[in-house]
């Protein structure tokens, strides 16, 4: 498993697009086991931040000696975007359960309340970032970065090739769009 | 929208942002040049990123979940109708809290009396459940994050929030810790409080607010019924920050801020100024207590509840309201609050004739006859208002100007004032008139003033950076003296400065160095506010030199201000370090550990992201953080960060801030009792400054003295005298016989005399230690307590109980000022006290003190504290004495379960604290368990010195067989029971 996540990320970063593909579903399936193991473990009413599960997929999935930084910040982009679609999938689901869906709830659901963000406003941000991607992908990033991946900013701005003080105004502009948006589908609702 | 749209907005915002707030507005007009659209979605942005910082300001400092036990019920799609505020609720419990009766009911809420009771703990608590729902997930949210701020609290004067939730029917409420008490002003005159009294207690309740607002809460609604005093007369602030929190419309109005974008600039420091409606408020307040901005709607800031404050303080002294607003409307409330003064506390004891004619308004606490009023002040009408003239009435109209920036700039500032009062200083307060003459005259030279400030600004950065703020409390003491020196020569160079230019000068009024300093810092204020970087630099030098004088709570608000500026403007990490720095060593020095620790580890964090630069600022927040951790009692983690800072600064030549790291960490080792260790540590430290002073220079009597101490602590009494004294002299050399630095070395002497068993030579020196305390601090200054307390062991080993007695008493009444009723800091001097009225055969007296040692215990000591076995144990024994067994033996058991739940097994306390079990367990002839109880004491007792106490259980042991009727044993135990033993083998 090791040898091929680490493999997939190189031919990734190397330019082959299907790599990508195939490692989603990897980094999807290992962070669902993290989140699940530590439920085990811990007490029900722990929540995990998001960017503990992400290092640990990391150490668990990648061969430390073989990958340069840049590929390593390739990884943690890749999986707040991973993060992203998994709460969210995670947030339907249990929204189909309550109401009456049929759906399983899985242990796993509980691990996944993120900080205290509810299913309805983790919904409604994924909805507004699918908003936003559409005139700036540049923001969207930022706020995956951070908010699903836990990435501080010193980590992005390498990332992005920028300095660490674009990455906060980005943050910031962000935040700011993200507000305005939401209150304005809050005013219309 | 189109992206390239987009592009442009986003653009043209991110430019304005970065400008200060006042230049936006004339960027955008040139920039957008027509385009209204553009113009309209860059407010809209600038908008929401002013409703974010302030959000945000408040968000980081709750980073982790809330602890408390989350109860919200789950959403349901119930469709969000009105309620009616009085609607009954449907079960009697919310979450894990039992209903038990409606306590209060105001026209928007209602509060109960609950209780949690889960078997074996029963805590009552107050629930006040809103009268409307929260109808959006915006709310919801919120309210939220905002009651996981509150929840964090934490002061003895402020109820603590300790839950929250909504109901089935999204309602909001919130759970608060229940307060028994009555309304200050009620309680004022039921106890007949004098004026110097009302002031005291209110001053706790200023030190509180300050406390909440130092951590960014505004009450918004203080009155006498939110302000409850208990049975010992300690005051609780009831509803902090709750007033919002259950306001459900309260929520940044973007769509009007877009509007008027200028509408928010002026506040932005302030975290929490979003403005509600006036109707909103309107229902939620109290008139009587709202400020003229309150009234009209207007941004709610911490300078409110300064005014507030002002309105209680107008009716605790005066027995009088400053308005009469009861059933006026809406804008004839906002009108008089605008626009007429308030009568002066001492004039409105008079007149008021209106009331005559209304006389069912005479029945509130603000509206007694005159002689009532008198009366329960104990003081004649006259003789009151004289009392409150001039100091009194300058400091209520300060507090309740009609500008916010006039009033005093704090809660902590109106404390101080209040305390200069009491004390005799002038006070900082003026007549409106000779201030508006002090602002013109600044106005006419602010240009010497910037200049003077920035010829501070240089000193004290210098000194601040040479010393790298790695400052030990008591250490560097000397050190602060040098630079109040050095600052004392700036003053009086800006006073001289300002004498020959003042018009005031030649009239023979002076304004003095301080006044100069408080009117510079107020007119740095108001003139830079559109310069915040200059205006944190400038509020942070202001600050230490307040430090440095020792004007700790002007230093704290000036700093805590340069913080917030600075937060809000995203200042480089290593300014945001610096400014939090300073704050957290001015908490250190104000006994607010559990304040500075997170600031400093605020600022580590920032300086560990400046990868070269940051490492001094590591560093001296490595220090910061070992020297709070300590002070908290975490000393393991004190160790640990102290050590830490040792490693980094390794790589850098011996310093002065390695020698207070040195000094820091010797400090912890010695009371975690690894005297070994903090003894080679304070010697280093010693060696270092040795190395690096003048072997005169005064910080090194600090040190020694510090090594003094701990080797008394590891029985080399000789040494330690003569390290003890060799500090002394040289303090004596440097300082001057009086200086109060000389209180810590004479104490450390003094114990240490006394050690070697030369009581009178001890309370020599204890009696030369409290003279120059007595001199040196306020009155109510903890280090007064601790000298008193002092010569109290002294005399009580010399053998003069009453002396003592009287000792501790005066020690004792200064915590009590300090502390309250209840705080774990009283233990220890109620319970000597207790020890020495029982020496001195009262025991009745005793037991009370006992007593009162367990209630505090159990409310504020961690339960597996052993120690508590200690008055158990003490009110057990007299109780046996009287023949109470009944009430003796439980204490005792408990006794015995603590000892043994945190002792190791066979350790002598709990064998003696058995042994008391088992001698009253005999005589209330329960034989089997005392026999085992008193034969485990006796055992463990057997070949130590305590032959008083085996002798105690020997006879116990004969008794107990005597009248179980099992004389043969009881032989075993009647002559030489160790023979006996052991010739029975």
């Amino acid at each position: 498993m090791n040898d091929d996540v680490t493999d997939y990320l190189l031919r990734w970063s190397e330019g082959e697009a299907q790599a990508l593909d195939d490692l989603v579903p990897i980094i999807y399936t290992e962070l669902g086991q993290i989140a699940s193991t530590h439920l085990r473990k811990e007490r029900r009413d722990h929540t995990l931040p998001t960017s503990a599960l992400v290092h640990e997929a990391y150490l668990k999935l990648i061969d430390q000696d073989r990958m340069a930084w840049r590929n390593r910040s390739h990884f943690f982009a890749i999986a707040s975007q991973v993060m992203r679609r998994m709460l969210v999938d995670h947030a339907r689901t249990r929204g189909r359960a309550k109401r009456g869906g049929g759906a399983v709830l899985l242990p796993l659901d509980e691990a996944l309340e993120v900080g205290g963000h509810s299913d309805d406003s983790l919904l409604a941000l994924d909805d507004a970032l699918v908003e936003l991607a559409k005139i700036d992908r540049e923001l969207v990033e930022v706020i995956e970065l951070r908010f699903f991946g836990g990435m501080d900013n010193t980590n992005i701005a390498r990332l992005q090739g920028v300095s660490e003080r674009t990455v906060i105004r980005r943050w910031r502009t962000a935040q700011a769009w993200l507000l305005r948006h939401l209150s304005e589908a809050q005013d219309a609702s | 929208m189109h992206p390239e749209r987009w592009q442009q907005i986003r653009r043209r915002f991110e430019e304005a942002s970065e400008r200060p707030p006042a230049q936006r507005s004339a960027y955008l007009e040139r920039t957008c040049a027509g385009d209204e659209e553009l113009r309209r979605e860059i407010d809209a942005l600038l908008a929401a990123e002013q409703a974010i910082e302030v959000l945000g300001v408040t968000a980081e400092r709750a980073p982790t979940p809330n602890p408390a036990p989350s109860i919200e019920a789950p959403s349901t799609e119930a469709p969000a109708t009105q309620t009616p505020s009085t609607q009954p609720l449907a079960s009697r419990q919310i979450g894990v809290y039992r209903l038990e009766e409606t306590i209060g009911e105001g026209g928007m809420s209602v509060v109960y009396r609950a209780s949690r009771d889960d078997g074996e703990f029963r805590q009552q608590v107050a629930i006040k459940v809103q009268g409307r729902e929260l109808d959006s997930r915006h709310l919801r949210q919120r309210f939220r994050s905002e009651r996981q701020i509150l929840a964090r609290l934490t002061h003895p004067h402020i109820a603590r929030l300790l839950d929250g939730g909504t109901l089935d029917d999204d309602r909001p409420y919130v759970v608060m810790e229940y307060v028994e008490g009555l309304p200050i002003d009620v309680y004022c005159d039921r106890h007949q409080l004098g004026i110097e009294e009302r002031l005291g207690l209110f001053r706790k309740v200023c030190q509180a607010v300050q406390y909440a607002h130092q951590n960014l809460i505004v009450h918004r609604d203080l009155k006498p019924g939110n302000i409850l005093v208990s049975g010992d007369g300690t005051p609780k602030l009831l509803d902090f920050g709750i007033a919002k929190l259950l306001d459900p419309e309260w929520m940044p109005d973007l769509s009007s801020e877009a509007r008027a974008p200028n509408a928010i600039s002026p506040d932005v420091i302030e975290p929490d100024v979003i403005a509600p409606t006036t109707v909103a408020w309107m229902r939620l307040m109290t008139p009587n207590y709202a400020s003229p901005e309150q009234a009209r709607g207007a941004a709610i800031t911490t300078a409110s509840d300064v005014y507030s404050l002002g309105v209680l303080l107008y009716g605790l002294l005066s027995g009088r309201a400053p308005y009469r607003l009861d059933g006026l409307p809406a804008g004839e409330v906002e009108r008089r609050l605008q626009e007429i003064e308030p009568t002066p506390p001492s004039a409105a004891l008079d007149g008021d004739a209106h009331l005559d004619a209304e006389p069912s308004h005479r029945e509130g606490p603000l509206s007694a006859p005159l002689e009532a009023v008198c009366a329960a002040r104990g003081l004649r009408p006259e003789a009151l208002r004289r009392r409150l003239r001039g100091d009194l009435d300058t400091i209520v109209a300060k507090a309740m100007h009609q500008d916010p920036a006039r009033r005093y700039s704090s809660a902590a500032g109106l404390g101080e004032d209040l305390r200069r009062h009491l004390i005799g200083q002038p006070v900082t307060a003026r007549p409106d008139r000779l201030a508006y003459r002090a602002g013109k005259f600044l106005r006419r030279h602010w240009l010497a003033v910037a200049v003077a400030a920035t010829f501070v600004a240089m000193i004290t950065t210098f000194a601040v950076t040479t010393r790298l703020q790695s400052r030990n409390v008591a250490i560097e003491r000397d050190q602060v003296r040098a630079e109040r020196d050095k600052n004392a020569e700036v003053l009086d160079f800006l006073t001289a400065i300002f004498e020959t230019s003042s018009p005031e000068h030649s009239r023979g009024e002076t304004i003095t160095a301080r006044e100069i300093l408080d009117q510079g810092a107020r007119r740095i204020d108001r003139q830079l506010e559109q310069r915040p970087e200059i205006h944190a630099s400038l509020l942070v030098t202001m600050g230490n030199v307040n430090y440095n004088l020792g004007r700790y709570e002007v230093a704290k608000d000036q700093l805590s201000r340069a913080v917030a500026i600075r937060r809000w403007q995203q200042a480089p990490p290593l300014a945001m370090a610096e400014s939090l720095q300073a704050l957290g060593r001015t908490l250190l020095d104000t006994s607010e550990p559990e304040v500075a620790r997170p600031l400093y580890r605020e600022a580590l964090a920032l300086a560990r992201g400046v990868p070269a630069d940051g490492a001094i600022a590591e560093v001296s927040s490595l220090w910061g953080l070992a020297a709070a951790s300590r002070l908290l009692g975490d000393l393991e983690i004190s160790a640990e960060l102290f050590r830490e800072a040792l490693a980094l600064d390794a790589s850098r030549p011996a310093s002065l801030e390695r020698a207070g790291i040195l000094t820091g960490l010797a400090r912890t080792q010695l009371e975690r009792g690894e005297l070994d260790e903090a003894q080679a540590l304070a010697e280093q430290a010693v060696a270092l400054e040795r190395g690096l002073l003048d072997p005169e220079h005064p910080r090194i009597g600090l040190s020694l003295q510090q090594l003094a101490e701990i080797l008394l602590h590891q029985d080399e009494l000789e040494r330690a005298e003569a390290v003890a004294r060799e500090a002394l002299a040289l303090q004596e050399k440097v300082l001057g016989p009086d200086h109060s630095d000389l209180c810590l070395t004479l104490d450390s002497l003094a114990k240490i005399v006394l050690a070697t068993g030369d009581t009178e030579g001890a309370e020599a020196l204890f009696r030369r230690a409290l003279a120059i305390a007595q001199q040196a601090f306020d009155a109510d200054d903890p280090r007064l307590a601790v000298a008193h307390n002092n010569l109290a062991e002294a005399l009580w080993r010399g053998g003069d109980l009453a002396a003592a007695e009287l000792s501790v008493r005066d020690g004792l009444a200064i915590y009590r000022r300090i502390w309250g009723g209840e705080h774990p800091n009283l233990v220890s001097s109620i319970f000597n006290l207790g020890m020495l009225l029982e020496k001195r055969g009262q025991p009745d007296e005793a037991m009370a003190h006992y007593r009162e040692t367990l209630a505090i215990m159990r409310r504020t000591v961690a339960p597996d504290q052993h120690t508590l076995a200690y008055p158990l144990i003490r009110l057990a024994n007299l109780l046996r004495e009287r023949g109470a067994l009944d009430q003796a033996e439980p204490l005792l058991r408990e006794a015995v379960t603590v000892r043994r739940n945190v002792l190791p097994e066979g350790h002598r306390l709990i064998a003696a604290a058995a042994g008391y079990h088992g001698l009253v367990l005999s005589g209330l002839q329960r034989f089997p368990e005392a026999e085992v109880l008193l034969l485990e004491a006796f055992n463990v007792y057997q070949g130590s010195t305590a032959t008083n106490r085996l002798e105690t259980w020997r006879q116990g042991l004969e008794e107990l067989y005597h009248a179980w009727g099992r004389p043969q044993q009881a032989a075993r135990f009647a002559v030489e029971p160790i023979a006996t033993e052991t010739t029975t083998k």
